[in-house]
């Protein structure tokens, strides 16, 4: 199972997600993908995203005003 | 950022906040009413998270219409307040207020390069003023910009309005009547509303 992770500290909309969903498209099923944002509106992008497609996530409060948003593909 | 820095910064803030709407009441006690709204506004807009460039941008990158009906449904409500203003003007013989303006070649020029820049940005003036406002340093350059493309757009406005068609203003109650016009805006917007709605669901 692969881990991946995604610096996108100082990206606004929609840079992350883009990524996100670029890198998650050549993943296998079970592999994570992690996300560390300090970008709020990218936290929720990510989150309605993840309900759209069904992922499971997992979100972690890194620092006042920095995320980390992690991703399993199913 | 460190908590008791951040505690301090936020006492700094609103004690400005609070000095400015004192030297408002002190210069004019209608300013008072305005400082209120533009607070409260700045609060729904945070609290809220709109953002005009997600509403305009998801719809093309992420087939995301959420943000698009947001904004739908606030420019419905800002028409009923708006028009119960129009409304009692009009019905007094008093000219309507509201931002009425010509139509033209240099609309579409605006909305082309302001599309371009709130996209590129992240952000457009009102999304800009809220992401300051939560403590993202980065669109204080944002903010720049805003004001250079202001004043470079209203150094030569008159050029575009001369140089190319343009129209009166358009105020639709002017050319169908009060009537028509009360209700082609709700069935405009509905319709619109219900459109998002449409391709959202063709695409699952």
């Amino acid at each position: 199972m692969a881990e991946i992770k995604l610096d996108m500290l100082g990206e606004v909309c929609p840079v992350p997600l883009l990524t996100a969903q670029k890198f998650i498209g050549e993943m296998k099923s079970g592999d994570t993908l992690s996300v560390e944002t300090d970008y709020n509106r990218t936290v929720r992008n990510i989150i309605k995203w993840c309900d759209d497609m069904g992922y499971d996530f997992n979100i972690e409060d890194k620092d006042d005003g920095v995320w980390l948003v992690t991703i399993e593909k199913k | 950022m460190k908590k008791n820095r951040q505690k301090r910064l936020s006492l700094g803030v609103i004690g400005f906040i609070t000095a400015f709407g004192l030297a408002a009441f002190v210069a004019d006690k209608r300013l008072l009413v305005i400082w209120g709204i533009g607070i409260a506004l700045g609060f729904v807009l945070y609290r809220s998270g709109i953002c005009f460039a997600s509403a305009f941008r998801d719809v093309f990158l992420f087939r995301d219409f959420s943000m698009t009906r947001m904004v739908i449904i606030l420019t419905g409500v800002s028409f009923v307040g708006i028009g119960i203003i129009q409304a009692i003007a009009a019905s007094r013989g008093l000219p309507v207020t509201g931002r009425i303006y010509p139509v033209g070649f240099h609309t579409a020029v605006g909305g082309v390069l302001f599309g371009f820049g709130m996209v590129l940005a992240g952000g457009c003036a009102s999304g800009t003023l809220q992401r300051i406002g939560e403590g993202f340093i980065l669109f204080l350059t944002v903010l720049l910009g805003i004001a250079a493309g202001s004043v470079l757009g209203v150094y030569h406005f008159s050029w575009w309005v001369n140089s190319f068609f343009s129209t009166d203003a358009v105020f639709i109650p002017d050319f169908i009547g009060w009537i028509p016009g009360l209700v082609l805006t709700p069935v405009l917007l509905g319709g619109l509303y219900l459109v998002t709605v449409a391709i959202e669901k063709r695409k699952r």
